[in-house]
């Protein structure tokens, strides 16, 4: 199956509620690898190219306007792609887009879980490797050009054209973290009603 | 909900809120989630005792775990009767399947997510 064929299966609500049926963050995790369309996308990832043009893709579907009453209906499928983009060999592109998600997506919770654990971590990567520095006073920056992104993103059925943002990561994580719940009373605010 | 009845055909579909997860439903009123890796703190300081198959009551709660024995699924027992014909234990148990809504369904007829039944716990007094 092709990456264009794949995409819009795991943005599908069926793969939706297969994967939201776990009743916790690690449940939901596990069950995410478990999923065979996230398998396939994990061997699709072998190409470089294929991770470009799906981190193109999680870009533009993670600042896709929604309705605020309700949870993003991507939610699941963005948290699948940042997934299959931590266990593919391309650090730079599963950090561009952890960063998409925790700046774009509106009403993640299961995605702006793994982008902001990957975030922490590719944070204390950096600040560990720093010479003569102390901890945080190195900010990882990420520039995501469309150049670099669409010019191998064709497979994609729409390339992040005109993305020129620069972000940033925030000192302590807190602009990532805003709005997240302690985890003994997650989703203690989370939509009651879902989309149609 | 008709994912689920596809794969579990005899689960009864109770509610289809997304408001609350299993542990919510069982141990907060059906307010909010509950991360799994609280139950047992939850479990020690409400005086929760695990009880035996045959002594447990409606109102008493099953806990399921995954293979690497994390906990994963709770659900509250609405039944347990002896079913002779078959010399086991007929337990049918109400439970929150993640954000896919609240089913009444046997014990262990659950996601392969939700994990398997690990244990009855119960607040009851002897």
């Amino acid at each position: 199956m092709t990456l264009a064929n794949l995409l819009p299966l795991i943005e599908d609500c069926r793969f939706s509620a297969e994967v939201n049926v776990a009743s916790g963050r690690d449940a939901f995790f596990r069950a995410l690898r478990r999923h065979p369309r996230v398998q396939e996308l994990q061997q699709l990832l072998e190409h470089r190219a294929a991770a470009e043009a799906l981190v193109a893709r999680l870009a533009e579907i993670s600042s896709r306007p929604i309705d605020p009453q309700y949870e993003n209906p991507l939610d699941s499928a963005l948290a699948a792609y940042l997934t299959a983009l931590e266990d593919a060999p391309y650090p730079d592109l599963t950090e561009s887009g952890a960063l998409a998600i925790s700046t774009t997506a509106p009403n993640c919770w299961w995605a702006v879980e793994a982008s902001t654990r990957l975030l922490r971590r590719e944070r204390l990567r950096v600040t560990s490797n720093a010479v003569g520095v102390g901890t945080l006073t190195i900010r990882p920056m990420v520039e995501m050009r469309a150049g670099n992104l669409t010019a191998s993103a064709a497979a994609s059925s729409a390339p992040m054209s005109g993305l020129t943002n620069r972000w940033e990561l925030p000192h302590n994580g807190t602009a990532i973290a805003k709005g997240s719940r302690s985890a003994g009373h997650r989703r203690a605010r989370r939509p009651t009603k879902k989309a149609a | 909900m008709k994912l689920c009845t596809e794969n579990h055909p005899t689960v009864r579909v109770r509610s289809l809120s997304a408001t609350y997860n299993c542990i919510g439903m069982v141990f907060a009123n059906r307010r909010t989630w509950i991360d799994p890796s609280h139950v047992q703190m939850i479990l020690d300081d409400d005086g929760y005792r695990e009880v035996d198959r045959k002594d447990v009551r409606p109102g008493d709660i099953v806990i399921d775990r995954d293979v690497d024995g994390s906990l994963t699924h709770a659900g509250v027992v609405i039944s347990n009767e002896p079913d002779l014909a078959s010399a086991h234990w007929k337990t049918t148990v109400l439970s929150q399947w993640g954000a896919d809504g609240e089913y009444f369904h046997d014990l262990g007829d659950v996601n392969v997510s939700l994990g398997t039944p690990d244990g009855f716990y119960s607040e009851r007094r002897p």
